[in-house]
């Protein structure tokens, strides 16, 4: 597939991918025209044509992240979703995806998004942020500790512990 | 926190609202221009205007011009699948309108009543098609379907709103009175939008020429997706010489609810629908909830049921259109709550003492 379809076909992904940094349709609209700005001037570049598939989700994180960097907004939250003490069941059971994306730091917030939202494999997910597969499993750990979402080892790779 | 609430997040993820045409606007123009500014850049010739018209002509059309331009077009013509249906009998034109509320549709054709149309207007890489017209001598409809290889169809509507300056569906020069509908909906493997353009009262209109011109393709919020135009000829059907397509039937009936007594005096039976009149005191509220869900249909005693497909009040006056059902013994039933059993009858009575039982459960 031609790079140009691959990114017409897909936009509605890097949209939503885009969106849960910065949550407005315009923000995220700029930062699908500018990761895709980044990539075409960069193609040539890539020596590897087979992988740019992960190449350009990786363009669109960066650029979520520096225009979050860039336009750091301060995230008025409930007091429920800021205090968290030990020993309190279920504090963020009334969570929306607004909430969850807020609460959570970006770098486990996008390896959420990419493993449980966008199905992606956990290598698949190093590749793109350019991490080893044992610094994903550990942020996938911690993001789903932080939500309270039981996890195995064996697990991480797709299936979560039906605790009830 | 639940895996439910997990899978709950990732359907909310999955439902986060797509800008649909601001975002094909935004990826359209990221990869023309990027792939302007790669390409090696033209000494400008200055000298002569001509050069200078060649540069703003190649400018504006870089997309078409440009061998990265026309592949990408290629490319992005290529984002959907490349669907040409032109149907070629009723029956193809039945199994297009699966949708349980266009029961009547259905049933109209299958009476012979839809005729072939297939005009074709492709405009801004979109085909829209004038696949047929259905009339049974009151009642016309239009069925229309667009494709693109290249614009994605989902959730884009047909501009019908006409404006002063701009007629949408006239008859001898003239915007049609009288109500029309407009629906569609949309198949996402095919990238194919369908609509059903539906006009009432034609019957003053049969034999004559109908222009339908579509000036713009809108979002669901009436918001311009494309602009464009795609104009459609086609003449509605005379079917002054074919008997018995309606039969009307005198009623006589009421029930009360909330102490508003609704009157029920007609029965009209048609190849699209069985709808019945009646009245209300003026001001009065709709009866029931029946603006919502299947909440009322009509049985007959052979079992064939016709469900709601709309209501309307206006200046006390009351109507209810029904799924099509032969003329026989019709139960009107009407169900606030759907699921619920609980059950209160009254009689629907013509006036040539047939009567019509009607069934409301509550």
């Amino acid at each position: 597939m031609e790079f140009e379809q691959y990114i017409w076909q897909n936009k509605e992904k890097f949209y939503r991918i885009a969106y849960t940094y910065v949550q407005n349709k315009e923000d995220a609209l700029d930062i699908v025209s500018e990761s895709i700005v980044k990539a075409i001037k960069n193609k040539t570049k890539l020596h590897d044509e087979q992988i740019f598939k992960t190449w350009f989700y990786r363009i669109v994180v960066n650029t979520a992240v520096d225009f979050t960097r860039k336009n750091k907004r301060v995230i008025y939250l409930s007091d429920e979703l800021i205090v968290r003490e030990e020993g309190r069941e279920d504090q963020y059971k009334d969570f929306d995806l607004e909430k969850l994306m807020a609460i959570l730091p970006d770098k486990f917030r996008i390896v959420l998004v990419l493993r449980y939202f966008e199905d992606m494999k956990i290598e698949a997910i190093a590749d793109v942020l350019e991490e080893n597969v044992n610094t994903i499993k550990s942020r996938l750990y911690k993001a789903l500790s932080i939500l309270k979402i039981e996890m195995t080892e064996e697990k991480l790779g797709g299936f979560i512990n039906e605790s009830k | 926190m639940k895996v439910s609430k997990l899978t709950d997040l990732k359907k909310e993820y999955e439902d986060i609202e797509i800008p649909v045409y601001e975002l094909d606007e935004v990826v359209k123009n990221a990869l023309t221009t990027s792939l302007d500014s790669v390409k090696p850049k033209r000494k400008l010739n200055w000298q002569t205007i001509a050069g200078v018209a060649v540069l703003v002509i190649a400018l504006i059309s870089v997309v078409s011009f440009t061998p990265a331009g026309a592949n990408l077009m290629q490319n992005i013509r290529n984002a959907f699948p490349k669907v040409v249906e032109t149907p070629q009998t009723s029956e193809d034109l039945s199994q297009k309108y699966t949708r349980e509320e266009e029961e009547g549709l259905r049933n109209a054709l299958s009476l012979g009543l839809g005729q072939i149309v297939n005009q074709s207007v492709t405009n801004q890489n979109v085909t829209i098609n004038l696949d047929g017209i259905v009339s049974d001598g009151n009642r016309t409809v239009l069925l229309l379907s667009a494709n693109s290889d290249a614009v994605n169809l989902k959730g884009v509507n047909l501009d019908l709103y006409p404006t002063e300056k701009n007629k949408k569906i006239e008859i001898n020069g003239k915007q049609i009175e009288g109500g029309m509908g407009n629906s569609f909906y949309y198949d996402e493997k095919k990238n194919q939008a369908i609509y059903i353009i539906d006009i009432w009262d034609t019957k003053k209109y049969a034999g004559k020429q109908l222009s339908l011109s579509i000036e713009n393709l809108e979002t669901s919020d009436n918001d311009i997706y494309l602009k464009g135009e795609w104009n459609f000829s086609v003449m509605i059907p005379d079917l002054s010489t074919v008997k018995n397509l309606t039969t009307e039937v005198d009623i006589k009936a009421h029930f009360e609810y909330k102490g508003t007594k609704y009157n029920l005096n007609k029965i009209v039976f048609t190849p699209f629908e069985t709808t019945i009149f009646g009245s209300m005191p003026e001001d009065s509220p709709k009866p029931f909830n029946w603006e919502n869900g299947r909440n009322a249909y009509l049985q007959t005693s052979a079992g064939k049921q016709g469900m709601k497909t709309g209501l309307w009040t206006e200046g006390g006056k009351l109507e209810i259109g029904f799924g099509p059902t032969k003329v026989e013994d019709c139960i009107l039933l009407i169900c606030e709550e759907y699921d619920s059993k609980k059950e209160w009858e009254g009689t629907l009575v013509h006036t040539k003492d047939t009567p019509i039982p009607l069934k409301i459960i509550k």
